[in-house]
């Protein structure tokens, strides 16, 4: 059989039956129309970095987000020579995107704007970077400020009393306004750093590269991460607060109350149980608001942080405690990591040509700082702002649910965010002339039940890796940096899995480790981890990191060397295969596997590859 | 009998009394290499003995027409055989028994080898252009081989290649080391010799003797040790059907035992044992990169160390000149 150098065209995709309507989920200016043009022509590539399922209608915002704000960053406001933004289109449900370069003809002028723009950032940065947590900060905090309890009978004295002047059936409207607004607003913060900031990393690892043909990408990594990073907080707040635990003498108490809330009432009935709950709570908002899913953290409405699930927290808490009652000690040894990278970065400076000894100072001087906002901003924009964008609007939909606006609460995630507005209109019209009832939970009953079908039918349906033809080679520096896209892996996709026993990925973290493989695709899964088991995911998440002592190795789908994956392996020492697209699928739970991290090739030793 | 005509390795510093190579080794020694043990025979000892012969000799090459071969092989002939019928006194020769025999108290094999002055410097190559003898045991095979080192400054190649040159003929000194009977051996090379990258040592290795390696018979193993991480970077294992031992008279091609044809020839400790040497490689070949021949035979010896001539003399590449300039250059280069 000939294979096709080609990947499917949008328009020859198949739509499974029962989804023929997939396109009235979707904004009608974000999905492929199935008509000829440049985007039947064009080539595409799945997002499944950052969205690998089938989206519901509200969380389109999430990639519409990052759509217009990259775009500008790149395209408008700071000229990166050879990059315009990243279109996007929608297809059967899934994300697909393609870079768009910037004419040949404008790179020369591009470059001088570009360097002029992004030397302002650089030499300011650390700055506009303390002025940028702040505008994040603010951002967050009024998103947590909007409100949507369900309308009063009565409207409150102080409407009256402080003259405010508004109904809470217009400050509904206000709120919802402002919290999506506000969440399109921190993406341009998203990007007011992000590319600049990889490019500075980039160059570095360039310039390292030239100097040092055969390195190891993972050498590069080390000389740069190690940092104490905001990113790392929510572990050392559990290790704190096991320590804690421990100090109080409250721990086995811990360890024995397995339901948060009696646990908690419990504790509060002694003096020592009070300070910790206490402690707790000071933490728990805002260093467990993290994320728990496993993958591109913040990326759908359905995603829980720890905050939300108190009980993992207090079982890496449980497990804190009872090592260092064993005498062990759990911190993260900040020390060693930083006399190793410092290590590590003095002897390749030691190997140079005393001419180029300035820039690698210089390069490296700026990467470091680069990587602060490249590991933070996953804790501030994905974990801190998202996790507070859908928290509300879980509270939005329970609220109408409440009102009777909705059915039920879920029913709010198959509306389109401008449908969720139609909604709030008819809803605090209805409240406002106490008129018997709205028309939106009829309206919206046949429809959401329509929709949760196609969703349902989209979801059985896998999707080609990349749409078109593809380009002879793949040199847009975007793709390469941030999807990890390149030449190679569009041929591999194009000559389909290779089978075999061998999947590959990139070396995350050296060494070699034989163990059985554990499958785990969501936290619930992290409690059959067994001593010695080879952690296979999509991705981890900071939430995760109390299970990492306890693994012979990671292998993760989705992440580059400066993954969470590889840099936490790297930290504890674990070897570490990442980027590997498909061994979630391909490895089944308790099949032996052997993981080279040095190579970046993960082998199945026992039974066949899925 | 003056014992000073016999110096020990470590201490024939002198390039002008032990020749090129006796000195070469013995800066190894003083850089902290191993190198298997040894004495010299220093050109004091050609001079004593062998002056007259080596007038002769130089004189009757002098005044013929060395450019022509017959006349050359002709007169090549006659002055190797007024060095090689010296006669040495009793009382040297008694010295060198005793020196011989506390190099090799059990009748080890040795190696003697010429050390002319000229040879193995830095820039002039006559590596080669001389005799070795291995596997001597016994004080007469000793002299044999002295004599015919010494013998070996008019061998037709050495007469051509001076020729060629205009390089003068001068006195010889004599090497007499242990000979290292290689389980494996190699070259470490403190840079990779492939893409000049200096923050990685390469070694290439084989079964036996390093010779078929060197002169690129044979296809070594080649490991890559990363000098700032202490890793190894890269591991190819060879198929390594043939290697090349000293059988007891000379060097003879056998068949590798079918176990080890495609097992690595070297360890992770001697990987570790030569990485731990490159500082003092470096000192040795003057501060840069550069190359060194060693065997193992349960225990690491190095036999010759050169400074490395390619990836050295060539000029870094300029860096951008400023940090935005490499960042513009970076994101628009396209990979």
């Amino acid at each position: 059989m000939t294979k096709s150098r080609q990947f499917p065209r949008p328009d020859e995709v198949p739509v499974p039956s029962g989804a023929e309507d997939w396109r009235s989920l979707y904004n009608w200016y974000h999905v492929f129309d199935g008509q000829p043009g440049p985007d039947a022509d064009g080539f595409w590539f799945q997002d499944a970095l950052h969205h690998p399922d089938v989206m519901r209608p509200y969380d389109e915002i999430q990639c519409e987000c990052w759509w217009q704000a990259l775009g500008a960053f790149n395209t408008r406001i700071f000229a990166v020579p050879p990059a315009f933004g990243v279109d996007q289109r929608i297809l059967n449900g899934y994300l697909y995107v393609t870079p768009v370069p910037a004419p040949q003809e404008d790179i020369e002028a591009r470059a001088e704007l570009f360097a002029e723009r992004a030397s302002h950032y650089y030499d300011n940065w650390d700055d506009i970077y303390a002025e940028w947590k702040t505008k994040v900060v603010v951002c967050l905090d009024r998103i947590k400020a909007t409100s949507f309890a369900p309308l009063p009978v009565v409207e409150d004295a102080s409407v009256v009393t402080e003259h405010t002047g508004v109904s809470s059936g217009y400050r509904m409207i206000a709120d919802y306004d402002q919290l999506v607004l506000t969440m399109y607003e921190t993406y341009q913060y998203h990007f007011e750093f992000l590319n600049i900031g990889y490019a500075a990393y980039l160059t570095f690892f360039e310039f390292v590269r030239a100097q040092f043909p055969d390195i190891e990408e993972q050498s590069i990594a080390t000389m740069v991460s190690g940092l104490w990073v905001d990113l790392y907080r929510p572990d050392d707040e559990m290790k704190r607060l096991a320590k804690l635990a421990v100090s109080l003498d409250i721990d086995d108490q811990i360890a024995a109350q397995t339901v948060p809330e009696a646990l908690f009432t419990q504790l509060r009935a002694s003096a020592a149980g009070g300070e910790w709950v206490a402690d707790w709570e000071a933490t728990a908002d805002p260093w467990f608001m993290i994320n728990t899913d496993s993958g591109h953290p913040g990326g759908y409405s359905g995603s829980r942080t720890l905050f939300e699930q108190p009980e993992l927290a207090l079982d890496a808490i449980r497990s804190y405690a009872a090592q260092l009652r064993r005498g062990e000690t759990v911190d993260r040894p900040t020390a060693e990591i930083i006399a190793n990278r410092d290590r590590v970065s003095d002897g390749y400076r030691g190997l140079l040509a005393d001419e180029v000894v300035p820039q690698f100072d210089a390069l490296l001087a700026l990467a470091r700082k680069v990587f602060v906002y490249i590991e933070e901003h996953v804790l501030y924009i994905e974990h801190w702002m998202w996790a507070a964008f859908w928290g509300k609007s879980r509270e939005l939909a329970a609220t109408l649910t409440e009102m009777g606006v909705l059915d039920e609460a879920e029913d709010m995630f198959y509306l389109r965010r401008y449908e969720v507005m139609e909604t709030l209109y008819d809803a605090v019209a209805t409240w406002s002339v106490g008129s018997a009832r709205g028309r939106s939970a009829d309206h919206w009953r046949p429809i959401v039940a329509k929709r949760r079908a196609i969703v349902a039918a989209l979801e059985t349906q896998p999707m080609p890796p990349a749409l078109g033809r593809p380009p002879e080679a793949v040199t847009e520096p975007l793709t390469q940096m941030l999807w990890g896209i390149t030449t190679q892996s569009v041929e591999q996709w194009l000559d389909g899995d290779a089978g075999g026993n061998v999947i590959t990925g990139k070396a995350g973290s050296p060494g070699v480790v034989v163990g059985p493989a554990r499958v785990v695709t969501d936290v619930a899964g992290l409690a059959d981890v067994a001593d010695g088991d080879i952690l296979v995911c999509p991705a981890t998440s900071p939430a995760w990191s109390p299970v990492f002592a306890r693994l012979g190795a990671t292998v993760s789908d989705i992440g580059g060397i400066m993954s969470h994956t590889a840099i936490v392996c790297r930290e504890y020492g674990l070897p570490a295969v990442v980027g590997t697209q498909n061994a979630c699928r391909r490895i089944k739970t308790g099949q032996l596997i052997r993981v080279d991290g040095t190579a970046g090739t993960v082998t199945i030793l026992e039974g066949d590859a899925g | 009998m003056d014992a000073s005509y016999l110096e020990a390795l470590a201490d024939a510093s002198d390039t002008a009394c032990v020749g090129g190579k006796a000195r070469g080794l013995s800066d190894m020694i003083r850089c902290g290499l191993p190198v298997p043990p040894g004495f010299v025979v220093p050109v004091a000892a050609f001079e004593r003995f062998a002056a007259d012969a080596f007038e002769r000799g130089t004189a009757a090459v002098a005044g013929a027409d060395t450019t022509d071969a017959a006349t050359r092989v002709a007169v090549g002939e006659r002055a190797r055989a007024g060095l090689r019928d010296v006669t040495l006194p009793d009382d040297f020769v008694a010295d060198l028994a005793r020196w011989l025999w506390k190099l090799a108290p059990e009748g080890e094999p040795v190696a003697v080898r010429s050390s002319a002055v000229g040879e193995d410097g830095a820039t002039t190559s006559f590596a080669g252009e001389h005799d070795s003898y291995l596997g001597v045991r016994t004080v007469d095979e000793l002299v044999d081989a002295l004599t015919r080192c010494w013998a070996s400054l008019f061998s037709d190649r050495a007469i051509a290649y001076r020729a060629r040159s205009g390089l003068p003929v001068a006195p010889m000194s004599v090497v007499v080391q242990r000979l290292v009977l290689a389980e494996s051996a190699g070259v470490l090379m403190s840079l990779n010799p492939a893409t000049g990258d200096r923050s990685v040592a390469v070694v290439e290795s084989v079964w036996g003797l390093a010779e078929p390696l060197v002169s690129g018979r044979a296809t070594p193993d080649r490991f890559g040790i990363d000098l700032v991480t202490g890793g190894v970077r890269f591991r190819e294992i060879a198929d390594k059907p043939t290697f090349e031992r000293f059988d007891g008279s000379g060097v003879a091609e056998a068949a590798t035992p079918r176990e080890r044809m495609s097992s690595p020839s070297l360890g992770e400790a001697t990987l570790a044992d030569l990485r731990s040497y490159l500082p003092a490689l470096q000192r040795c070949a003057g501060g840069g990169p550069s190359d060194a021949e060693f065997a193992y035979d349960g225990s690491l010896w190095f036999v010759q160390v050169r400074p490395e001539t390619y990836w050295s003399q060539r000029t870094a590449t300029v860096p951008p000149p400023s940090v935005i300039d490499a960042i513009v250059s970076a994101v628009t280069t396209k990979r």
